[in-house]
């Protein structure tokens, strides 16, 4: 026999462990392979660039970090955005991120002596961490299963879309290193909370300083795992591990989170971080108890139980009331409150509700994001409750809070994609775990030579056997053919959804070739050319950030939204008449108006389009000056062609918008593409305050510069009303139209 | 001869100014002190011109809606108790009107159901309800006068209490408070189902404990929880979608085009859909193996393999009716 295994455990003469762990290493390459080229499609399509809007912030503060010292980035306060008031940026930044791709930058430079351009490190970090995540996956499902169940739950987390929609090649933003650390954090908890040891622990803990440097979502570790731990005691599942594991990482985890400036005191302070410190509180009671439990007689203990119960949870409460009365305790969020009472945002703050990544999940999102692994997900819960171990309790957990997560919010699906992933791997291995294995049908065929010894009927014995292989044969290749459909279906949404930069837009010439409709940059550099180093310009807060990293140039509002006043005071001006807007412009400063415009090419997420809450955030502050109401036409309906309201047609960004827009047409009346209206010619506006300096090719980015104040102390509309010279510039029609 | 003629005109138009309407303020505060719980006058076939024509020296609110359940029309029910509570809070703020020391004019408040006051929709050719409106004091004695008069009040997304309030505050001029009164009922109710609940739980404590401790019952209210929220229940709940779409030519619409919008009928479906689905998965995991028999064993697993092929076909075939770009479909199955 004990030949029989060495034989076993020796393939061509290599030890099966060894092979096992070739096999695994080459897995583990050819996952993070995967994960990191299907997240290079906007580089191979477009070019090395940072997307969207916020990761041009962190760009800036990266470059600021590489250029300055460390400690004149914590310490760094921005002068170029918010407008006069300026942002302490070094303390109201998650660092870990430029901290992050920072400390590449050295590491290459001064060991390597490769001087890579920062740019191309934040473009490519988040594929980088895409593949380190699928090995944290790994890690996690490893420990609820086995690892046969960690490296599908790796490749799923490599390739599903839900975690790519944040991770392709240049979106350099938080969620990028986040979710590894999420997972990794996870996989060390589970780690910790099996055997107990403070080594992993304290290692969780740090893996958590690293989250909360990182990214706003560390809340959500900082609820799950005390709510882990509260179920486990719940179920009477205490024991010295629970205890040892989660009392080193909450004190180190808490003592290290508040080093980060932005955090501070918030751990101790907030109704975020209560469930932590109760929990901890709680965990030290039980313990006692358990120790008073193994002294005294159980009738004793039973009193001593229901009279210290009542007496904390009076206690508690009481505490609780008294300190958030007073004022000790930080009143709930704005942010937690729209969590949990999804109207509340939409009626108390406006400038959460605005933002479309708050917008509640339609399940297509959910099949878009994790094809079939979504349901699977339901397959591996139940899994999951089939053992019922305590990790299982912690998937269970995330699983369902985090469905409603999601369910509420679209980009909280990113948070959900993993628990996914894990609950896919464990059910598509158990699924293989029960076919993939032959050996049944070798004991099956001893079987069968035993009763062929006996001389009995060998035909039925040896249909068995086909039987038996056609029903594998069967599962495996129409799960084979889903796992097949599973990439397919990855790439493709990857390709096709997910791999837009947003800042150059995909569209195709009058022949059919493809070509990029490049207007933000052609604006940006224009800015950053044309205009005084020092100018201020105006647009509204989604395009602060690009402001700030490609044109260099001085913006009131950005997308940190720190200020809702500043906001609601660039609305005003957006959403007034030229005689009160252009106060407002004298007195911020403003030398440029920067506003987008679709209605040329079709382009729909343009300032129009979000003109509706410029307005209901100005009204927010000024109710009596701006009125929602005023900008729709008696039938209720928003409308910029003949119907629109006198409101609607004096307000600045109207006639910034259509601003020689009939030129196009030959003074015919125009077709505004994205709202499908016409605008007569006679609503032609003109402007006094204002003139145009900047028309993109497209006219999707419109800058106009502030007029001064007259000279002769004129009003600025007699000026033009006086001087009827028009600037001449040649308006062609773009041939090109966005495509869908 | 002229003098009388003007007279008799002044004459005949005083007369119907009395019969077809006008009352002054005096008889509209005596009326209000009638009117029991709700402050809010309901318009009738045989009332409204008297409540409507002019001249009058007072603001009126009119509210244009219907509660009857065949016009399945859930803003009005929603509109209907938010209304008459602005109505309430006005008239208990000013039991007797402002007064005639104050400023302004005194405000009532009226509603029309439709099915009492059908001519009164059709004389404002109402294609949709509910439509509320303003209507300012005025010398006006004409018959229907009032009609142009009007200044509608929009619907928006919001807390009704509080818009009403700022709407009529802006036109009137007046300030208005809004007070929820203390429902008793529903202190009493809650009191006594908690009292109840206690009670029960003490006495079936440990039948409780059993049924909490249950692994299937967590095991199913998981997954139920996992099904709904993935499938845009919560979706559902904040955007209030309709449950379906009915064209005007009767057929109905179950899938909403367009991957950003749902009919609440899909959360069912789709839900329903993941639900058999991992119902089948779990099947061929747990169940399909400890079959002995190798040809019954055979016919289980073509069986659950095949349902789950066709119905993972119907999934994406569903799919692809909201997103029309997604190429990959097992079979064509909707056009």
């Amino acid at each position: 026999m004990s030949t029989n295994t060495k034989l076993q455990s020796q393939v061509l003469g290599i030890p099966i462990d060894t092979i096992r762990l070739l096999l695994q290493v080459l897995i583990f390459v050819s996952v993070a392979g995967a994960a990191i080229s299907s997240r290079l499609f906007s580089v191979i399509r477009f070019e090395s660039i940072i997307h969207e809007f916020d990761p041009w912030f962190n760009f800036r503060a990266t470059k600021y970090l590489v250029t300055h010292s460390f400690y004149d980035f914590l310490n760094w306060f921005d002068d170029r955005t918010w407008y006069p008031l300026g942002r302490v940026t070094g303390g109201t930044l998650y660092p870990g991120l430029m901290v992050t791709s920072g400390v590449i930058w050295h590491v290459l430079r001064d060991w390597f002596s490769l001087p890579i351009d920062i740019r191309n490190i934040c473009v490519m970090l988040a594929p980088a961490f895409s593949g380190l995540t699928a090995i944290a996956t790994y890690a996690l499902t490893t420990e609820m299963k086995d690892s046969n169940a960690g490296l599908l739950s790796a490749i799923f987390m490599g390739i599903a879309p839900g975690y790519i929609s944040r991770s392709v090649a240049g979106s350099y933003d938080n969620e990028a290193i986040a979710i590894t650390l999420l997972m990794a954090t996870f996989a060390f908890w589970i780690k910790a909370q099996k055997q107990g040891s403070v080594l992993y622990g304290t290692l969780t803990a740090l893996l958590y300083f690293y989250m909360v440097s990182a990214w706003g979502g560390y809340v959500f570790i900082t609820n799950l795992i005390p709510l882990h731990v509260f179920v486990l005691i719940l179920m009477g599942r205490y024991n010295h591990r629970l205890y040892t594991s989660y009392c080193t990482w909450y004190a180190i985890g808490t003592l290290a989170s508040m080093q980060i400036p932005f955090v501070g005191f918030l751990p101790i302070r907030s109704n975020d971080h209560m469930a932590a410190l109760g929990v901890f509180g709680l965990i030290q009671l039980v313990a006692f108890g358990d120790y008073v439990k193994s002294q005294i007689t159980e009738k004793a203990f039973k009193t001593f139980l229901v009279v210290s119960i009542a007496s904390i949870v009076s206690l508690g409460l009481g505490g609780l009331v008294g300190l958030t009365a007073l004022g000790w305790i930080a009143p709930w969020t704005g942010r937690f409150y729209s969590l949990w009472d999804t109207s509340y945002a939409k009626i108390h703050i406006p400038i959460i509700a605005s933002v479309s990544e708050h917008q509640p999940t339609a399940w297509p999102a959910f099949f878009f994001d994790t094809s079939f692994l979504i349901w699977l997900f339901p397959a591996g819960i139940y899994l999951c409750f089939q053992e019922l171990k305590d990790e299982h309790v912690f998937v269970i957990i995330y699983g369902v809070l985090c469905s409603y997560f999601a369910g509420v919010m679209v980009r909280l699906m990113l948070t959900l994609t993993p628990v996914i992933c894990v609950c896919g791997g464990i059910a598509v291995s158990k699924l293989f775990d029960a076919y993939l294995d032959i050996s049944d049908l070798f004991t099956g065929e001893v079987v069968e030579e035993d009763s062929k010894k006996k001389g009995s009927k060998k035909k039925p014995a040896s249909s068995a056997t086909i039987f038996k292989i056609l029903s594998k044969v069967l599962v495996l290749t129409s799960f084979a053919y889903y796992l097949f459909y599973f990439v397919y279906h990855c790439t493709w949404v990857t390709s096709n959804a997910y791999s837009s930069p947003s800042v150059v837009l995909p569209s195709r010439n009058p022949d059919g070739s493809p070509t990029i409709i490049d207007d933000y940059r052609e604006a940006y550099y224009w800015l950053r050319m044309n205009t005084p180093e020092d100018a201020k310009v105006m647009s509204w807060w989604d395009y602060g950030y690009q402001i700030g990293g490609m044109a260099d140039r001085t913006t009131l509002v950005d997308n940190n939204t720190w200020n809702n006043t500043h906001i609601a005071t660039v609305g005003k001006a957006m959403c007034s008449s030229e005689e009160v807007s252009y106060e407002i412009l004298k007195k911020h400063d403003v030398d440029y108006v920067l506003i987008i415009f679709g209605g040329v090419i079709g382009f729909s997420g343009d300032d129009l389009n979000k003109f509706l809450w410029m307005i209901r955030i100005s009204e927010g502050i000024w109710p009596d000056e701006v009125r929602e109401r005023d900008f729709f036409t008696d039938r209720g309906e928003y409308k910029v062609d003949q119907s629109a309201t006198e409101t609607m047609k004096n307000s600045l960004m109207y006639k910034m918008s259509y601003y020689r827009f009939h030129d196009l047409f030959n003074g015919r009346d125009g077709i505004d593409r994205v709202r499908s209206q016409t605008i007569p010619i006679a609503n032609a506006p003109e402007l006094s305050v204002v003139e145009e300096a900047f028309t993109s090719t497209n006219w999707i980015v419109r800058i106009y510069k502030v007029k001064d104040l007259d000279n002769l102390g004129r009003d600025l509309k007699q000026v033009s009303a006086g001087s009827k010279t028009k600037k001449s510039r040649i308006i062609k029609k773009p041939k090109i139209s966005l495509r869908e | 001869m002229k003098v009388s003629l003007i007279q008799l005109m002044m004459g005949v138009m005083a007369y119907a100014a009395c019969v077809l309407g006008g009352f002054t303020n005096e008889e509209m505060l005596a009326k209000v002190k009638k009117l029991g719980g709700k402050k809010v006058f309901q318009l009738k076939e045989n009332n409204y011109e008297e409540f409507l024509n002019g001249p009058r020296d007072y603001h009126l609110m009119l509210v244009l809606s219907s509660t009857s359940s065949q016009f399945n029309c859930p803003l009005c029910v929603e509109i209907k108790p938010d209304y008459e509570l602005v109505a309430n809070s006005w008239f208990q703020d000013h039991p007797n009107g402002v007064g005639a020391s104050s400023e302004g004019k005194d405000v009532y408040f009226l509603y029309a159901e439709f099915l009492n006051a059908k001519s009164l929709f059709q004389k404002l050719q109402l294609n949709n309800i509910p439509k509320a409106y303003y209507v300012a004091p005025s010398a006006a004695s004409a018959p229907d006068a009032w009609t142009d008069e009007l200044e509608e009040y929009q619907f928006f997304q919001g807390v009704h209490t509080e818009l009403i309030s700022i709407f009529l505050g802006d036109k009137t001029g007046h300030k208005f408070n809004v007070y929820v009164p203390v429902s008793y009922s529903k202190l009493g109710w809650t009191v006594f189902i908690v009292a109840v609940v206690v009670l029960w739980l003490k006495v079936f404590f440990k039948q409780f404990k059993v049924l909490l401790s249950s692994k299937l019952l967590w095991t199913v209210l998981s997954i139920i929880t996992i099904l709904l929220f993935t499938s845009g229940y919560m979706f559902n709940q904040i955007r209030h979608t309709p449950y379906f779409k009915q064209n005007p030519e009767g057929a109905v619409e179950y899938f909403a085009g367009g991957q950003q919008t749902q009919y609440a009928i899909e959360t069912q479906i789709v839900s329903f859909i993941y639900g058999i689905l991992s119902l089948l998965f779990v099947t061929l995991v747990k169940k399909v193996p400890t079959i002995e028999h190798p040809k019954v064993k055979l016919l289980a697993t073509g069986l659950v393999t095949i349902s789950i092929y066709a119905i993972f076909s119907v999934l994406l075939a569903i799919f692809g009716i909201k997103s029309p770009g997604f190429p990959f479909k097992f079979f064509k199955i909707f056009g």
